[in-house]
């Protein structure tokens, strides 16, 4: 933990130095408004399912909030330190590289709460018939969900950046990955709105978990006893995640070959 | 002009050259390009399966809309994205003098000659989009309608060219300008959709300000024989004007490029 806290202070600094940088990065996640204003016009001459316009202003701003709160962009660093080389120096130190890349990946989470924070109040307050259920206990499980969500996120990506360990092309894995999650997580499409087959399938797989579920959270969608199932689930694939994890950390360690190592 | 077509013949083939020497890249980039389609067709499945139409347009049309966006994203990141990072670079780095000494004009130089092969498949995937929208509504446009498309995909890319130019010229004041990049794809992700679907202001601003309706909506209306000429002159004019003023701005402003050392 200490070990964390420190990488994270360092990485923290970083995102202060870049700042500005970070709030364009925020602003340049347009794709789920762009999704909204297509449903809004599908939406002009009724409801499509359960959902209205509202409905869908809704899900899309919790949409942002939660690909704000659990996106992560670290595979690059990892992609570029292990073609360089400079993976060597992180073997060296006395902790695991997982450790440096988680804080990595949540080092500017704060940043954005610090902004997303106020930026949801004035929504709140502007449009006070935004479907978002914001007492208490439903912020707390929306959080804890959220962080369930964050780390699925980190298992998965720190997985594919592995792979670099056999392949030179791991950020193009992660291209496809995108494409998957994007559309299977319901970060562009709500879920509810697939076919009911594919929507079932939807369900099974780890990426509902890590968007549709923290939203529908927000949302007041799920009962209470859904709520708690799906965060059990989560840290059952939090669990899963971490062993296929350790599984092709022990055996790719084994390939490293590093510029000059 | 022929002397500088041979110029960038000579760089296009070096850059070929070189990149296929990693043809493994080629053949991963080539199946990521046809991966593309499918999350396309599924996304707008969605839409499709709760209403005949988006925006007015049906699914099949909507095809050759996001088959537009396609051509436009690859030809971007063949030949516009590589010299923006190469100038911005020289930029910061002081090495734009081994450009700008070289006997032909700086501008070509500087921001056409680098190039990314590997997307290319982009632009193939997306005409293959086009193909199979018009091959499923059954139509086959007629030869006015295909000689205004391709006028309009050459005027879209000089209108791209113009405005990245704008953006990259402003490096030689501000060093770091890879961000506002960053903007203007944010700008160019509404062109996967018909412009129709946004409401009024959004619609005027994607039309007048940031012309993004003329590079993916706008042809493929033409294609399908739903466009006035009205917007075809104007595609041609907007790339005018946005060429001649951005080629201004960047005479004007490599006047302030102070070198590594003076």
């Amino acid at each position: 933990m200490r070990k964390f806290l420190a990488e994270f202070r360092a990485c923290w600094n970083l995102i202060i130095e870049y700042r500005v940088m970070v709030v364009i990065w925020m602003l340049t996640i347009v794709l789920p408004l762009i999704m909204l204003a297509a449903w809004l016009s599908v939406a002009e001459k009724g409801p499509v399912g359960t959902y209205d316009r509202m409905t869908f202003i809704s899900y899309y701003f919790a949409a942002l909030v939660v690909r704000n709160m659990t996106g992560m962009w670290f595979i690059w660093e990892m992609d570029s330190e292990m073609r360089l080389g400079s993976l060597s120096f992180r073997l060296l130190k006395p902790m695991d590289p997982l450790l440096h890349y988680f804080a990595y990946a949540c080092s500017s989470k704060p940043f954005r709460i610090f902004i997303l924070g106020p930026a949801s109040l004035v929504a709140l307050l502007v449009f006070p018939e935004l479907k978002w259920a914001v007492d208490p206990l439903n912020l707390l499980l929306f959080v804890t969900s959220l962080a369930g969500s964050l780390i699925i996120l980190f298992l998965m990506q720190y997985t594919i950046g592995l792979t670099g360990f056999w392949i030179t092309r791991s950020l193009s894995i992660n291209d496809a990955w995108f494409f998957t999650y994007s559309l299977a997580s319901g970060y562009l499409v709500p879920l509810d709105l697939f076919p009911p087959m594919v929507r079932d399938l939807l369900w099974i797989l780890p990426f509902r978990y890590t968007m549709s579920f923290p939203v529908e959270l927000l949302m007041d969608r799920l009962p209470l006893g859904g709520i708690l199932q799906g965060i059990g689930i989560q840290w059952i694939w939090v669990a899963a995640m971490y062993l296929l994890n350790r599984l092709v950390w022990r055996r790719g360690l084994r390939r490293y070959s590093a510029v000059g190592a | 002009m022929m002397r500088h077509l041979k110029v960038l013949a000579i760089y296009y083939r070096a850059a070929f050259l070189s990149q296929m020497e990693y043809r493994a890249n080629f053949v991963s980039s080539f199946f990521l390009s046809l991966l593309w389609p499918l999350w396309v067709v599924s996304l707008l499945g969605v839409f499709f399966y709760h209403s005949p139409d988006l925006g007015g347009w049906s699914f099949n049309e909507a095809m050759l809309v996001i088959g537009l966006y396609d051509i436009f994203i690859g030809l971007q990141e063949t030949i516009l994205a590589p010299n923006i990072v190469q100038v911005t670079e020289h930029i910061q780095k002081g090495t734009l003098d081994f450009v700008l000494l070289k006997p032909a004009n700086g501008q070509v130089l500087a921001t056409i000659t680098a190039c990314n092969l590997m997307r290319l498949t982009d632009v193939l995937v997306g005409f293959g989009l086009i193909g199979a929208g018009l091959y499923r509504i059954g139509y086959v446009p007629t030869l006015v309608q295909i000689t205004t498309f391709a006028v309009m995909i050459p005027a879209g890319m000089i209108t791209v060219y113009s405005i990245w130019l704008m953006l990259t010229t402003l490096a030689f004041w501000f060093v770091r300008v890879e961000n506002l990049g960053e903007v203007f794809y944010a700008f160019y992700e509404t062109g996967r959709f018909p412009v129709t679907i946004y409401n009024r202001w959004l619609r005027l601003v994607l039309t007048y300000i940031v012309p993004i309706a003329f590079l993916t909506t706008f042809p493929a209306a033409t294609l399908l024989g739903k466009l006035s000429p009205f917007f075809v002159f104007g595609s041609i004019m907007i790339a005018g004007i946005l060429f001649y003023t951005s080629s201004r701005f960047w005479n004007y402003a490599i006047r302030f490029y102070s070198s590594a050392s003076s």
